[in-house]
């Protein structure tokens, strides 16, 4: 949604942004542009990196290098975790000790942290195990993009609060920069300077409004039409206990639920016995379309 | 050895020894292709997740999933296999892009030539599922290949670039690709 937006994927970059940068060469084919270390980042640009602490501390330095380096206004917003343990956050070392061009603008408690659903899974969409930590904004910048956005938006940061009101701003530490202008002891190297800038970049060129093709919405054939009428059975294994069921069959139709002892005693009681139990229990049931995880029941 | 009555059963059962899943896997086309389609999608419960019971039996019941209907962007694979699904919207705006990037020329600058959108999206899901099983790396990182940030907190920058965007057209008609 901002310009630019970088070390994302295909598979998650806004639809709003102009250009994104992803770490997947192929994506190019979707529109990316490839590695966003290449270039120098320049004018204005989101970033929210995979939680690699190598990866954070990288964008921070980066964005902090293109921000000293560049006579363009050039501002990152990066999203980054905070994690309980302070002494591993290093990033956040670097931004403490580089006030002129870095600010962390605010956080979103772990306890109001939310997310996107995925855009794509794999069988379902998976749910994300519970985070541990809250989430800075932190601003890398320099003054002529500071400039810029003031000029443009006087109110940017009350706009912030607004449409992020699940995150508290520390309007005091913005608003002390004129006495931090000193602070800042990183050196851009030499190869850095001789990097490209980021506008020479893919953006989306003179075909950003192509006209779609309507989808073709072809039909196909399912393998398994009606599969909610067939039996699902399988079986298990984990120790034999007092009335232990170590079967199941299941109809999603019907809802039916089956539960089977088989029977097996001592060398006799194996997971081969318990998966052929289950198809059993399917056909005794007039189940005719059976469907079993078991490769050697059926061999 | 077959007994009598199972071999009357086997001559008249059909078997598929290709691992399917019944509810999103097509007949064979050749080709990759894409179904926009409502899937059911099974999702456990919560309480079931982490309250499952080690032991299954007569007063314990298995708890069932529930099914959820979606739309979905399947991907297959030439054999019909289904090998991930998105939402329509991301579909869309991949084969927006995707022909933006072509009209562009950008098609020509890879090494293996383009066939067509579905392969390269069932390409992109393969590799986003082979990167969440990188060895070593925690399951936090792991995750947060699929975490992305919520609309609203994009939108509000949105405010910001086009403000910034129009700011500088109006003032000083300088560096247009801001």
């Amino acid at each position: 949604m901002v310009s630019k937006e970088k070390m994302v994927s295909a598979l998650n970059f806004d639809s709003g942004n102009f250009s994104y940068w992803s770490e997947r060469h192929r994506d190019i084919v979707f529109g990316a542009n490839y590695n966003a270390f290449a270039t120098k980042f320049t004018c204005f640009s989101i970033c929210y990196p995979v939680y690699d602490d190598t990866k954070m501390l990288k964008c921070v330095q980066h964005s902090l290098r293109s921000a000293m380096c560049s006579e363009l206004p050039t501002a990152t917003f990066l999203f980054l975790p905070n994690w309980e343990n302070k002494s591993i956050n290093a990033y956040r070392a670097l931004v403490r000790d580089n006030l002129k061009y870095c600010n962390t603008l605010g956080f979103i408690p772990k306890t109001k942290r939310t997310y996107a659903m995925p855009t794509s899974w794999k069988g379902v969409p998976r749910n994300f195990s519970n985070h541990t930590w809250s989430m800075d904004t932190i601003a890398v910048w320099n003054k002529e993009a500071q400039q810029r956005l003031t000029d443009a938006s006087p109110n940017w940061l009350q706009t912030l609060q607004r449409s992020i009101p699940e995150a508290v701003w520390e309007k005091d530490q913005y608003l002390a920069r004129e006495d931090t202008d000193h602070i800042t002891n990183h050196v851009c190297p030499q190869y850095f300077k001789s990097k490209r800038e980021d506008v020479t970049g893919q953006e989306r060129g003179q075909y950003a409004n192509v006209h779609l093709q309507p989808w073709d919405d072809k039909q196909f054939k399912l393998k398994c039409p009606n599969w909610k009428l067939w039996a699902y059975t399988d079986g298990s294994f984990i120790g034999k206990a007092e009335n232990f069921i170590d079967v199941g069959v299941y109809c999603p139709q019907t809802r039916a639920e089956c539960y089977v002892d088989s029977g097996g005693v001592g060398m006799t009681n194996t997971i081969t016995r318990s998966e052929l139990t289950g198809i059993a229990a399917a056909l005794t049931n007039k189940y005719t379309q059976i469907a079993t995880n078991s490769a050697c029941s059926l061999s | 050895m077959e007994s009598t009555p199972g071999k009357e059963t086997r001559s008249k059962a059909c078997f598929d020894m290709q691992p399917t899943n019944p509810h999103v896997d097509i007949t064979s086309t050749g080709h990759y292709e894409v179904w926009i389609r409502t899937v059911d999608l099974v999702r456990l419960k919560d309480d079931i997740a982490q309250n499952r019971s080690p032991l299954i039996n007569a007063t314990h019941k298995a708890s069932l999933p529930k099914l959820n209907e979606a739309r979905a962007a399947c991907i297959y694979k030439p054999d019909g296999k289904c090998i991930g699904m998105m939402t329509p919207e991301r579909f869309h705006l991949l084969r927006e892009r995707f022909q933006e990037a072509q009209k562009n020329g950008l098609h020509k600058d890879v090494s293996s030539p383009v066939q067509c959108l579905a392969s390269e999206i069932a390409g992109l899901l393969q590799d986003h599922q082979a990167r969440l099983k990188i060895p070593k790396a925690s399951q936090i990182t792991l995750e947060s290949y699929s975490r992305t940030l919520p609309q609203h907190i994009s939108a509000a920058l949105l405010g910001f670039s086009s403000a910034l965007r129009h700011g500088l057209k109006r003032k000083n008609g300088i560096r247009s690709e801001l």
